[in-house]
């Protein structure tokens, strides 16, 4: 397994620090779920996915899924730092002619095995993957990251169902619980608690930690790496979490930090929880 | 045809471990030599069509070859984003077969009607869409299927035994395949088994001293334009025939064709008007209710020999 040269900490303090800049360059949509889902990408991407940066398509590597693939910011920069492709590269997210859009595409972007947007079809694509290698008898794992509101979607739980059915114990599903949706809370819209038990019902083995705890999470990861079936971690999270004032408020689903306050005030809290031996890309630049 | 299917799909699989079967909780019976022989090749998805279709998808992108088996409108209509999203976006080696075109499963009523699936997977990049009209195009076609890496979509009816090609008949993919003789002023283009009806017109036009030309379109895409062009450009009137609504269809792919290279070529269409199908009855009763069925083109085609 190839070594991430930065501890999940770092790593998810880079996802952020790329997520504030490449949101606040493109202008665009999503920073509070990139947010969200950091500290879960640091630690699958610093301690526990088998991949290989220098040869993305080797048979030997893990998959990954990002259902949620508005979180699309995330999941990009996550593979610039582990060596995928260059940093350079995730400024161009959002702009013509860029590789890199919004919602994830694997195309002509190495280390991203789905393409996902239209939400709900992620779990199904892992299990197809999962069934496959475990057809084919290969040990790899297929890890899949989704969002709350996505368990809406009906197609959710028709791969919940398959996934038992097929004993696909190479299947670890991360649900980034945030809590929030597109237009309100979950719990407002079409509630999903009780959310662990619906995954326990369809016979999964499920676990439910804090989201932003790399100890929990790190010790769910293996837990799961170790299950005899399919395995969820609902990872309870706080939506915008690192920046003040995109916690918890729905209108930093859509809205990118803007020049001036909303852009000086996020750094300004990310920095302050800034890794000590870690430096900001950014900086090193000027 | 569906028969023909699953010998070919078995000794393909035979020589090919990467190729799986994959149904929707359905196939009874017919699929039972299959699962008996390959159980290790062998998925039942259950009755969840979109897992079952980003499912295929993920599954290929392993290097499988799914095969996803299902009725009607189920593997298309049903899961019509993820066909899109997860198969076409990956250029993923997923065939799609769907058993029941048209009215095949025509007392079972409107929900078993697939007579939009040529209009929607045509309109995906990269998908190909197969239409056999006999066993022996049915052969050509799931061959070809296999062979091409890339998602295809085959559209049966249920087993007809009544061939309408010579068994050595060279296809060739995205044109006419003549059913008649080749001597007339006008044709008529169908694909499925109500190619049959067309030939059949044809024989008791010519019969009647006037003369109509009948093909099949074992390919609906990718279309040979060129060969389409050489085709059209030798008669006066086309007719086309299909299962399948007025809209999306061979009528659009013809007069697209008609359209864009300026033919001087006059085209009726025999098809279903625009409309979902409350009348109860057998494929054949439906066709004559929507005016398909070998009368009414009949009719319709010895009046304007007439004229």
């Amino acid at each position: 397994m190839n070594k991430s040269n930065y501890n999940s900490v770092e790593l998810a303090w880079l996802i952020r620090r790329h997520g504030i800049e490449m949101t606040h360059l493109s202008q665009g949509s999503h920073i509070a779920s990139v947010l969200s889902v950091a500290d879960i990408l640091g630690v699958l991407y610093a301690d526990i996915i088998n991949v290989y940066p220098g040869d993305p398509a080797n048979i030997n590597r893990d998959y990954f899924v990002l259902s949620k693939g508005h979180a699309g910011a995330a999941i990009y920069a996550v593979l610039a730092e582990r060596g995928f492709f260059s940093r350079e590269i995730l400024k161009s997210h959002y702009q013509n002619g860029s590789k890199l859009s919004g919602h994830v595409s694997h195309k002509e972007v190495p280390g991203v095995d789905a393409s996902t947007g239209s939400l709900g079809h992620g779990l199904s694509y892992a299990v197809g993957i999962a069934l496959a290698l475990k057809k084919l008898g290969r040990i790899n794992k297929v890890y899949v990251i989704l969002g709350d509101g996505e368990c809406d979607e009906g197609a959710v739980w028709e791969a919940a169902l398959m996934a038992n059915e097929y004993q696909l114990d190479n299947l670890i599903a991360i649900v980034d619980r945030n809590q929030m949706q597109s237009l309100d809370f979950t719990e407002k819209t079409a509630k999903l608690e009780p959310f662990l038990q619906k995954w326990l019902a369809f016979n999964w083995q499920a676990t439910e930690i804090d989201g932003h705890d790399h100890l929990a999470l790190l010790t769910a990861m293996k837990d799961a790496q170790k299950a005899y079936g399919p395995f969820v971690i609902i990872a309870d999270t706080v939506k915008g979490k690192g920046v003040s004032f995109m916690e918890l408020n729905i209108l930093w689903h859509y809205r990118f930090p803007h020049a001036g306050n909303e852009y000086n005030q996020a750094l300004k809290e990310l920095r302050n929880n800034k890794p000590k031996l870690l430096n900001d890309p950014y900086e090193e630049n000027k | 045809m569906r028969t023909t299917f699953v010998e070919i799909l078995i000794q393909r699989a035979r020589q090919d471990k990467s190729i799986q079967l994959v149904t929707g909780d359905l196939g009874f019976g017919v699929l039972q030599p299959f699962i008996d022989q390959l159980p290790q090749q062998y998925t039942n998805a259950g009755v969840a069509e979109q897992n079952m279709m980003a499912m295929a998808g993920g599954m290929a992108s392993v290097g499988l070859v799914p095969v996803v088996y299902s009725i009607g409108n189920f593997p298309t209509l049903r899961c019509y984003e993820q066909i899109r999203n997860d198969v076409c976006y990956y250029n993923a080696n997923v065939k799609i077969i769907c058993i029941g075109g048209g009215f095949t499963y025509g007392a079972l009523g409107m929900s078993h009607h697939a007579t939009e699936d040529i209009a929607i997977m045509r309109a995906l990049p990269r998908m190909h869409v197969f239409t056999p009209s006999d066993r022996i195009e049915a052969r050509f076609l799931i061959n070809l299927m296999f062979d091409i890496k890339a998602p295809v979509y085959l559209r049966l009816e249920r087993d007809s035994l009544i061939d309408l090609h010579r068994p050595n008949y060279e296809f060739k993919l995205g044109a006419p395949a003549l059913m008649s003789d080749n001597k007339a002023e006008s044709a008529i283009i169908a694909y499925g088994t109500i190619s049959k009806v067309a030939l059949d017109v044809s024989a008791k036009v010519n019969e009647q001293g006037y003369k109509l030309d009948a093909y099949s379109m074992p390919s609906l895409k990718p279309i040979d334009n060129q060969e389409m062009i050489e085709v059209l450009k030798k008669y006066k009137i086309i007719y086309t025939l299909e299962e399948h609504n007025i809209i999306g269809g061979l009528a659009s792919i013809v007069s697209e064709i008609i359209a864009r290279n300026n033919l001087n070529v006059r085209l009726i269409p025999f098809a279903i008007n625009d409309k979902l199908c409350s009348d109860v009855g057998d494929q054949e009763y439906l066709r004559k209710a929507n005016e398909i069925n070998f009368e009414s083109v009949y009719m319709i085609v010895i009046k304007n020999s007439r004229q």
